[in-house]
């Protein structure tokens, strides 16, 4: 007994020696190291991309507390429900258009509605979820013959809650599935507009770019935060310039490439520009983007104001 | 062996006039079998090994980094409840999947069935004692769940988790009794607890649709699907995490107990059966 | 009030097979029997007579094809039926996570025993199959002679007016099978009446009053021991089992089949 704990003693020396030296000479090895899958992304291995999908749709139900159509659901009521957030503003009832459920079918469609969200709300709305109720929190009011007209906040709905909830499910998609853009854009998008968070903002754009080097839309992003909330033109400029060239080089290949993507670069471009008095640069984005841009006459009329205004 | 002799109860007859059996013999029985059932799972380690499990992973996710941003609660709820409910069904399904084929592989069974017990206080016994072992799981996991929510959410929206808490173990309850229908109709435990695993999970994820998939079928499959959207025991009635996890409010108490009711229903006619069956079954 | 603790009449038991072109088996045919208060009757019969089937019948596990049952006047499938008799299995085998005190627990609370009874009756079991010391212990840490002697306590904890007991010494040391005579004995002498089956012929005819000797699920012979010795001209039990089961025509038989090869 004795001689075999020496043995099982000698043997984890031995090891953990080995450990000791090899781990410097690992740590200066930069082969397949720094390309190395985590663990989640090991063990799920090419299902982590459905996985990743999940979590993303994950997080957009999130965002609309849980209210969310199935593979079984009729998505087109939902689609245009979808967007029924600025509807919101309009004056006609939209609630039905909202109902991706549409009228229950039976005795146990009509029960089982109880016991899930079937109700059309997003984080931060009203909480019952009633545009009617929406539009009163924005300070329209209801109307005199409103049946939701007592509503308080709060009222048979979700409570408030922030955008932030949806976070952790971009996060876990990001980790599933880094090559995923839309994940960083979306994710981007509420750290800096909702949250007030830039640097988190910025610094999870610069993982996307890590994992997908020079893509256009990560790098129209990343303008935004320099431009919009840092106050840098120049970077902006750069990376935004950037963007435009390797869209060139990536999209104008394609059968159908990501038109208003190049839209969005020229026309921020555009205005960067002609805040920082650089007209002629101005004009010739707005220009470019008149081309492919559906609004023309608007496009238009901007490049005749700044030719009214600022050419001599 | 020493010369001890049995004392006589004074209140045991003594002649052969033997009492007629009462309904309030009837459930000591059924008690007294569901007892041991309690007994067992709480010497088994499934419960425990689940319990940390949950726990584990729970406390693992909720230090995740997200953003630095605190106060985010919402995923760990979903997490953690989707962690309660597999672990559950787990429980529920196995403990109850065992039951009688043990006694019967044990032999346990002929000398509890030569007391005065009939076989069914036997199936209706072990239903009621999976089902309240199940609930006194339940009720573990949802403490550690109120206290972990409670912890982010600084809120404790107790009657709502109690409403969640009790609808579950409603659905626990129509599980267990099919499952004991089950082990009366299947070879193995391991292959009516498989089974009735892939039944109540295929019910939870697609027993609500099925009556939008039987719109795009065709005759005779339409009618079919249709009828097995209104035969089968609706378990996701019951799985109200999303109200929880988005802190919708309560679900009107007459529709809960209206579930419960359906609950009841779905599990009489199971026990009922498992009844029928069992009175048939040699178990010699 | 009837003597008649237990009786049989005119049962007959067939197993049928469901397997294709398999007969059905008959275990039991005509089988008629009872047994007197105070009595202890011993069933006799060589492996596959029908014992363990009567018992099964007895106790409700089978459901007799033809006749019926009865214990206590009480037709035997009425659960009733069991209230007044402790069973004792050939193979005892107990809930392993119990002990043996939350056994006894178990059965004097299905039994109804008064709350205030349970637990000096409980005692005085465990005190008399010598198991007070490992009350606390599971069963599934006891050696096969104390699972057995949690089995006759089993039996004994609702203070049965009938014991049936099946092989009650199958797989004991000799001081095991002398210690369930000894029961035997003191239930006799407390007016108690035993119903049991064994092989241990010498046994049987030292505790016995009466025997039932079973062949291929017919009873063939019934009496008292010295009644049945005389009767058959022989010079103990044994040799009257063998008499009554053809052992010694089969014997020769096959000798003379032998010779003539």
């Amino acid at each position: 007994m004795r001689v075999y704990s020496l043995a099982v003693g000698l043997l984890a020396s031995l090891a953990l020696s080995l450990a000791v030296c090899l781990e410097p000479w690992f740590q200066s090895w930069k082969g397949s190291r720094t390309k190395s899958d985590g663990l989640l992304q090991t063990a799920l291995g090419d299902g982590r991309k459905l996985f990743a999908s999940h979590f993303y749709a994950k997080a957009d139900a999130y965002f609309h507390n849980g209210y969310y159509p199935t593979v079984f659901d009729n998505r087109d009521g939902y689609a245009k429900a979808h967007i029924a957030a600025d509807m919101h503003k309009e004056g006609e009832e939209d609630e039905a258009a909202e109902n991706y459920l549409g009228k229950p079918r039976d005795w146990i469609d009509a029960f089982s509605r109880h016991f899930y969200p079937a109700r059309h709300t997003h984080l931060g709305d009203s909480g019952c979820g009633h545009s009617c109720c929406q539009r009163a929190k924005d300070g329209q009011g209801h109307a005199d013959d409103c049946e939701h007209k007592g509503h308080e906040e709060g009222h048979h709905g979700a409570k408030r809650s922030d955008e932030r909830e949806i976070l952790p499910w971009l996060r876990f998609s990001e980790e599933l599935d880094p090559e995923r853009v839309e994940t960083y854009v979306v994710c981007a998008y509420w750290l800096r507009g909702a949250l007030k968070k830039v640097d988190e903002a910025e610094q999870f754009l610069r993982m996307g770019l890590r994992a997908n080097p020079g893509d256009a839309e990560l790098l129209f992003e990343l303008g935004r935060i320099y431009f919009e909330d840092r106050g840098d033109p120049v970077r902006a400029r750069n990376v935004w310039e950037l963007g435009l060239k390797n869209w060139r080089q990536r999209e104008s290949g394609k059968p159908e490439p990501n038109v208003f993507l190049r839209a969005q670069l020229l026309g921020y471009l555009a205005t960067l520009e002609e805040k920082q008095g650089n007209y002629a640069r101005a004009l010739e984005h707005l220009t470019a983007l008149k081309t492919i841009s559906p609004h023309k006459e608007a496009i238009q009329r901007w490049i005749d104001e700044i030719r009214y205004e600022h050419t001599p | 062996m020493n010369s001890t002799t049995l004392p006589t109860s004074p209140a045991a007859p003594r002649d052969f006039a033997l009492a007629a059996p009462t309904g309030a013999s009837t459930w000591t029985n059924v008690w007294a079998i569901a007892g041991v059932v309690i007994k067992e799972l709480c010497r088994r380690k499934d419960f425990y090994v689940l319990f940390v499990l949950t726990a584990l992973i729970t406390l693992v996710m909720g230090s995740v980094n997200v953003f630095n941003q605190e106060n985010v609660f919402r995923y760990l709820k979903e997490i953690c409840l989707f962690l309660i409910w597999a672990s559950s069904l787990v429980i529920a399904i196995t403990t109850t999947a065992r039951q009688i084929p043990a006694e019967q592989e044990n032999r346990t069974l002929f000398p509890l069935l030569a007391k005065p017990v009939t076989r069914h206080q036997v199936v209706i016994g072990k239903f009621l004692g999976c089902w309240l072992a199940s609930g006194a799981a339940l009720a573990v996991f949802y403490l550690f769940f109120g206290l972990v929510a409670a912890a982010r959410e600084h809120d404790w929206p107790i009657v709502n988790y109690l409403q969640a808490a009790t609808l579950h173990w409603f659905a626990l309850g129509v599980l267990c009794a099919m499952t004991m229908l089950g082990s009366l109709v299947f070879a193995a435990p391991s292959s009516n607890s498989t089974i009735i695993l892939v039944v109540s999970v295929s019910i939870l994820l697609v027993g609500r649709h099925l009556n939008k998939v039987a719109l795009k079928l065709s005759e005779p499959l339409q009618t079919v699907v249709q009828a097995v959207y209104f035969a089968v025991p609706h378990l996701e009635l019951f799985d109200v995490r999303d109200l929880i996890v988005h802190d919708w409010g309560l679900v009107p108490w007459l529709i809960w107990a209206a579930a419960f009711a359906y609950a009841a229903v779905y599990s009489a006619l199971f026990l009922a059966l498992a009844c029928l069956r069992f009175r048939r079954k040699a178990i010699h | 009030m009837s003597d008649v603790i237990l009786k049989l009449e005119n049962l007959r038991v067939e197993y049928r097979s469901r397997e294709l072109g398999q007969e059905t088996k008959q275990a039991l045919n005509g089988l008629s029997l009872a047994v007197h208060r105070g009595e202890v009757f011993g069933f006799l019969g060589p492996n596959g007579a029908g014992k363990t089937t009567t018992m099964n019948v007895l106790l409700g596990f089978v459901t007799a094809t033809a006749g019926d049952a009865w214990l206590f006047g009480v037709n035997v499938r009425q659960p009733i039926a069991r209230q007044r008799i402790g069973y004792l299995p050939e193979m005892t085998y107990y809930y392993k996570f119990l002990t043996a005190e939350e056994t006894l627990r178990f059965y004097a609370k299905i039994f109804r025993i008064p709350k205030g009874e349970v637990d000096s009756r409980i005692e005085a079991v465990l005190k008399l199959v010598e198991l007070h010391h490992a009350r606390h212990r599971p069963i599934k840490t006891y050696s096969k002679g104390m699972q057995q002697r949690v089995g006759l306590a089993q039996a004994l904890i609702n203070n049965p007016d009938l014991l049936i007991l099946d092989e009650p010494t199958s797989g004991l040391d000799p001081l095991g099978r002398m210690k369930v005579r000894e029961i035997i004995q003191r239930l006799r002498n407390e007016g108690k009446t035993v119903f049991f089956s064994s092989h241990e012929l010498g046994e049987v005819e030292t505790v016995c009053d009466r025997v039932a000797i079973l062949h291929q699920g017919e009873l063939k012979a019934e009496g008292r021991v010295s009644e049945l010795v005389r009767h058959y001209k022989q010079n103990n039990l044994e040799q009257v089992f063998l008499k009554i089961i053809g052992y010694h025509e089969l014997h020769d038989s096959s000798n003379l089949a032998g010779r003539a090869a």
